[in-house]
């Protein structure tokens, strides 16, 4: 199955980040995951339709108020299955 | 709040024709009493207790700036082009934060359904896909690519147009917007806003435009951009919250509000927070 994969970059360190990406992809009903991939690497992988993709990245390419990103690239991502209901891969 | 950052900006305080005419402005900026007075070529601008602010003039309008080191006032390079005509018109009083009034001009998704028959009409409501950045060069957002069907996009136009967009934000209170010129399509037309922050909630928006237009009587023009700027102070004050939230939990922004996701991203790096919400909202 082939999603989006968003890849986040900046001052990401606060606690905050993680959560209120969860509470954003559940509020959009997405499925997939987020999880960290360093102290200034967030990586996001995503199912469902694209408004609500988009509306996914626009959303994260701003974060909550204590993170600032400062990049965000998009591209496919290959699901090995169903993602399920988007969640927190830790 | 914080007032740091916003202190060393420079605001736009009275316009040329307030001085012209004699008045002397008693106003407010960024919570704080001031004084506008003397003349259009040496404006003077004091605090409370009789302090003088620099004070300078330029595109049509009396600026100042409170901080100790102001960054320099953004440069509108059409300004010197003489065969425009330059139109100050006026002072629009919102109960609004000042970045909202600003985010809301950004906004081009709402023109059919508050500047209904003007700026937009229903059925061509949708905003198709155009760019965003922060140029770090020049430290400032722009928006550019973006296309829209205007039933009456200015004064001068006589039919329904396409009309091409370029916004720019130099400032946090100060955005400018390039667009499709009707009588003069390979130029631009030039419309800006300059907003005063009385308070974090409370602001005057100052629209000035640098026209290709000899036609429209003066007073037509104004009217124009008033009757524009009156149809969105109604939305502006109903807005929750009231200041512009740099954590907006409830809100959904989807790809046509970039421009506004950029210009807050912009203000969150720099810690201009003076008018936002820095809490989830």
């Amino acid at each position: 199955m082939i999603g989006t994969a968003l890849t986040l970059t900046g001052d990401l360190e606060a606690e905050s980040a993680i959560p209120w990406i969860v509470h954003r992809g559940l509020l959009l009903n997405l499925d997939g995951w987020v999880r960290r991939r360093g102290a200034g690497e967030i990586e996001i992988a995503l199912a469902g339709p694209e408004p609500l993709v988009a509306a996914m990245e626009a959303a994260c390419s701003l974060g909550p108020a204590d993170i600032l990103v400062e990049h965000i690239t998009r591209q496919a991502h290959d699901f090995d299955h169903a993602p399920g209901r988007f969640r927190h891969l830790s | 709040m914080s007032t740091e950052y916003a202190r060393n900006d420079w605001y736009v305080v009275a316009d040329v024709n307030q001085l012209a005419a004699g008045q002397v402005v008693e106003t407010r900026l960024l919570g704080q009493p001031l004084r506008v007075s003397g003349s259009p070529d040496a404006p003077l601008v004091t605090t409370a207790d009789g302090t003088a602010l620099p004070a300078q003039l330029r595109y049509d309008h009396i600026w100042t700036s409170p901080g100790a080191d102001p960054r320099p006032l953004p440069d509108i390079a059409e300004a010197a082009e003489r065969d425009r005509t330059f139109v100050p018109c006026g002072g629009v009083r919102v109960r609004c934060s000042p970045l909202r009034a600003v985010e809301n001009f950004l906004d081009i998704a709402h023109f059919p359904f508050v500047h209904t028959g003007i700026l937009g009409e229903e059925p061509h409501t949708e905003v198709a896909p155009y760019k965003v950045e922060i140029r770090e060069d020049v430290d400032e957002v722009w928006a550019t690519q973006i296309g829209f069907h205007q039933p009456q996009a200015a004064k001068s136009a006589t039919e329904a147009i396409e009309t091409r967009y370029e916004y720019r934000v130099p400032a946090p209170t100060t955005a400018v917007l390039y667009k499709t010129c009707p009588p003069k399509p390979e130029a631009w037309d030039v419309i800006a806003i300059f907003v005063q922050p009385l308070a974090e909630n409370e602001c005057i928006a100052w629209p000035w435009m640098a026209l290709y237009d000899e036609v429209t009587p003066y007073a037509d023009l104004v009217q124009f951009q008033q009757e524009i700027f009156l149809q969105d102070r109604s939305i502006l004050e109903n807005q929750k919250p009231t200041l512009l939230p740099l954590d907006p939990r409830l809100e959904i922004p989807t790809r046509c509000d970039l421009t506004s996701v950029v210009y807050r991203r912009w203000l969150k790096r720099k810690g201009a927070t003076y008018g936002a919400l820095t809490t989830a909202a």
